[in-house]
């Protein structure tokens, strides 16, 4: 367990599932690519992510699930535009949030064109643009949608540098939430929909930063990346490579200043912030760990306890975790072996283990 | 045998007229599909909407639409916004051809929307806003509610589909729900009743008939004296005047005008000749009225009106012969005369008569720098009596008349 820090090990550590296999569903992806980046709707009845087969394009799905179990094939977002005929650029979707009740907003770009933000609601038969380009011109990335549901925070580029800006759902408003010289990413809002946590490009690495009330406050930087947030309760989890370019910890922070790492060597995900139980105290991530690459690590965001998913597949990662049902459901990305082309996407039910 | 074949080729040259057109307009039709399913392919969506309209003139003249025209209407009509248009062109899709893509389709709107009609009564001078509890997150729906706030701002109404949800018109509260029924909200003035509210505007303004009259003069029927001969002939018949809807379909129609049959049959020279200095000259008949009427309309559809009512008229008219061989300048044809059954002699006669006219207008669209004033033909008949004759006539015209 040299992944986990010295510290941890001295921790309350829980190996529920140690040597047992948790039996998994699986999603039935017969397109070719690897799923990454899966992401739960706030009720666990949908379950979306993407799949790329490395060859530029990105595809979305989204899958209907009930009791942890996958119902039927999932259903591809189709960008309107993005099977023209008269471009052979690839096409991207990606980078799925959900709103409150359940409604997807994902990034999205037709052939060759500008990435911009997609709206979906389950059943619904096309995605469709969710600002035009009056309201916010060129790329739009990273959306974040408050828990409020009347909101949503991404990154423009209409400056050629990323800016955080708002889109407020009530006036059809989109805003800049301030001006900065620098590139700012992966805006994330806090449950009470006042805050934001984002990261800002600054001489080559990412420090993280909170927005509240129009004042930005750093809330931590330091050697490498620090970025990705995603809110505990008023904590910030995020990912750092302070230790060097290949070598991603996931860590808290509880105030301006203040870090702790929770895990070290974790298998970064494609694109996803650390991924947080709805009722905030785990995080769960993989590692990059041979011996342990078969296994989802649920951590306590205290730092007071860590879980073990053992499963039967390799490289597993890109956790994704929901309570739904009554139980909690841990979604996941692994490889079959290791001689296995893709990556498939498997549902576990955690109840037990994160009690 | 000329007059007969007149009114026959009025009567079969629509009839060929119809034909012809209906196949220039299946033509049309295919030509459209085809431009249709192209541009679509190209997701250019207004110009597939362009397509589906001038679809949908081109059924009035029986082109039936296909399930893939409509399908491909609904969406153009997704496309623009348009979800209303979506959920109508789909229940035209379904009711040619029932698939699931279309029948889920409807589902799915029918799981988000309901139908809404809300307007105001002309009365009303208040200011028309729509606000909704809970502005939905959808763009499609979105879409939706700003075009009826635009809607209710730019015409006092709004009829068609609105998302579920709780919304305001002008601070009167209204739910629109699942399985709901139609919900029907109407601004009123303080203290007036929605139940009689009047929330379409009138007809009111201007009618006019512009257009060829075929008219006869019929025989007399008084036999006692000298008779100018009937006869028949082309002419002008031109009509002004106001109608006003005075309950819907109902309106009334005023008017007053010229009538006027100017191409009779002229006198036989041949004939006028044996009558010496009686006649020298020959007699084209004529006449010339000038009428009033008052007609009921009835309008179907906004398009199409009926009108029946009853008219007077007076003026004069001259014949080229007469008849009853009267040469008495008693007669009561104040006339210069010939001999009896002669077909030279000319006589003059002052008309005072009452009668009936009936008519259709279609307007085919707006009426060129008039607000509110539609375009069309008319076509017109009717007969007036003098107590000695009847003067039946018909009439083709360029016509206006109000719209709402």
């Amino acid at each position: 367990m040299n992944t986990i820090s010295s510290r941890l090990m001295t921790a309350l550590t829980l190996w529920a599932g140690l040597g047992a296999v948790a039996s998994a569903a699986e999603v039935n992806i017969t397109a070719k690519g690897h799923a990454f980046n899966p992401v739960w709707s706030p009720d666990g009845q949908w379950l979306a992510f993407e799949l790329n087969n490395y060859q530029g394009s990105i595809e979305l799905y989204v899958v209907k699930v009930q009791g942890g179990t996958p119902m039927g094939s999932p259903t591809k977002m189709v960008v309107p535009g993005a099977s023209s005929s008269f471009s052979t650029a690839a096409s991207v979707a990606a980078a799925p949030a959900w709103h409150p009740k359940n409604q997807l907003i994902f990034e999205g770009s037709a052939a060759g064109g500008n990435s911009r933000l997609y709206f979906w609601a389950p059943g619904g038969q096309t995605a469709s643009e969710l600002l035009s380009a009056t309201q916010a011109k060129d790329d739009l990335t990273w959306p974040s949608i408050s828990p409020d549901g009347k909101m949503v925070a991404f990154v423009g580029s209409s400056t050629g540098q990323g800016d955080v800006y708002f889109w407020d759902r009530n006036t059809n408003a989109v805003t800049q939430a301030f001006t900065s010289p620098f590139s700012e990413m992966a805006p994330r809002y806090a449950p009470t929909s006042t805050e934001l946590a984002y990261s800002r490009k600054n001489q080559g690495g990412e420090d993280l930063f909170v927005w509240s009330a129009g004042a930005n406050t750093p809330r931590i930087g330091g050697n490498g990346d620090q970025s990705r947030p995603v809110w505990s309760g008023t904590s910030v989890v995020f990912y750092t490579n302070e230790r060097g370019d290949d070598r991603w910890d996931v860590a808290v922070s509880k105030g301006a200043g203040d870090k702790q790492i929770l895990a070290k060597d974790i298998r970064l995900p494609q694109r996803a912030a650390p991924a947080i139980s709805p009722n905030g105290q785990w995080v769960a991530y993989g590692v990059t760990t041979p011996e342990k690459a078969d296994a989802i690590f649920l951590t306590k965001v205290d730092g007071s306890a860590t879980v073990e998913i053992n499963t039967s597949f390799v490289a597993a990662g890109e956790p994704s975790l929901v309570n739904a049902g009554g139980r909690t459901w841990l979604a996941f990305t692994a490889l079959p072996s290791n001689s296995a082309d893709w990556r498939g996407l498997h549902i576990i039910d955690v109840t037990d283990k994160v009690k | 045998m000329r007059q007969l074949l007149v009114p026959i080729a009025a009567l079969v040259a629509p009839l060929a007229a119809e034909a012809a057109g209906k196949t220039a307009s299946e033509a049309e039709h295919t030509r459209l599909a085809e431009e249709m399913r192209k541009l679509a392919q190209r997701n250019a969506w207004r110009g597939v909407e362009g397509s589906y309209a001038r679809m949908l003139v081109i059924e009035k003249d029986g082109v039936v639409l296909t399930y893939d025209d409509h399908l491909l209407g609904a969406q153009a009509a997704r496309a623009l916004g348009d979800v209303t248009n979506v959920y109508d062109r789909l229940l035209r899709a379904r009711s040619v051809k029932s698939t699931p893509e279309v029948t889920g389709w409807i589902a799915d709107i029918e799981g988000s929307y309901s139908r809404v009609e809300l307007a105001r009564d002309l009365r009303y001078t208040g200011k028309i806003e729509l606000t909704v509890d809970e502005m939905p997150f959808a763009p499609d729906q979105r879409a939706v509610i700003g075009a009826a706030s635009q809607a209710l701002a730019t015409n006092g109404s709004y009829t068609g589909l609105l998302p579920f949800g709780g919304y305001s018109l002008s601070g009167k509260h209204f739910d629109v729900k699942q399985g709901g029924e139609l919900v029907k909200v109407v601004l009123v003035p303080e203290g007036k009743s929605v139940d009689k509210a009047q929330t379409v505007a009138r007809r009111d303004g201007l009618r006019a008939d512009v257009g060829a009259l075929y008219a006869m003069v019929g025989e007399s029927s008084v036999d006692d004296s000298v008779q100018g001969q009937g006869f028949a002939g082309m002419g002008l018949r031109a009509g002004l005047g106001w109608e006003l809807q005075v309950a819907r379909p109902l309106g009334f129609v005023a008017q007053a005008g010229y009538h006027g049959l100017l191409f009779g049959e002229k006198g036989d020279p041949a004939a006028i000749a044996e009558l010496g200095e009686v006649a020298a000259e020959p007699v084209t008949s004529r006449m010339s009225l000038f009428f009033v009427s008052g007609s009921l309309s009835i309008w179907p559809t906004d398009a199409l009106s009926v009108q029946v009512g009853p008219s007077w008229a007076i003026g004069t008219a001259q014949t080229n012969g007469v008849s009853n061989g009267c040469v008495d300048a008693t007669c009561s044809a104040v006339a210069t005369y010939g001999a009896d059954g002669s077909d030279a002699a000319g006589a003059q006669a002052s008309i005072k008569s009452g009668g009936a006219v009936a008519g259709l207008f279609y307007g085919f669209g707006k009426t060129p720098g008039m607000k509110k004033s539609r375009s069309g033909i008319s076509l017109q008949g009717g007969a007036q009596y003098d107590l000695a004759r009847v003067y039946p006539w018909a009439q083709v015209a360029f016509a206006i008349a109000p719209s709402r």
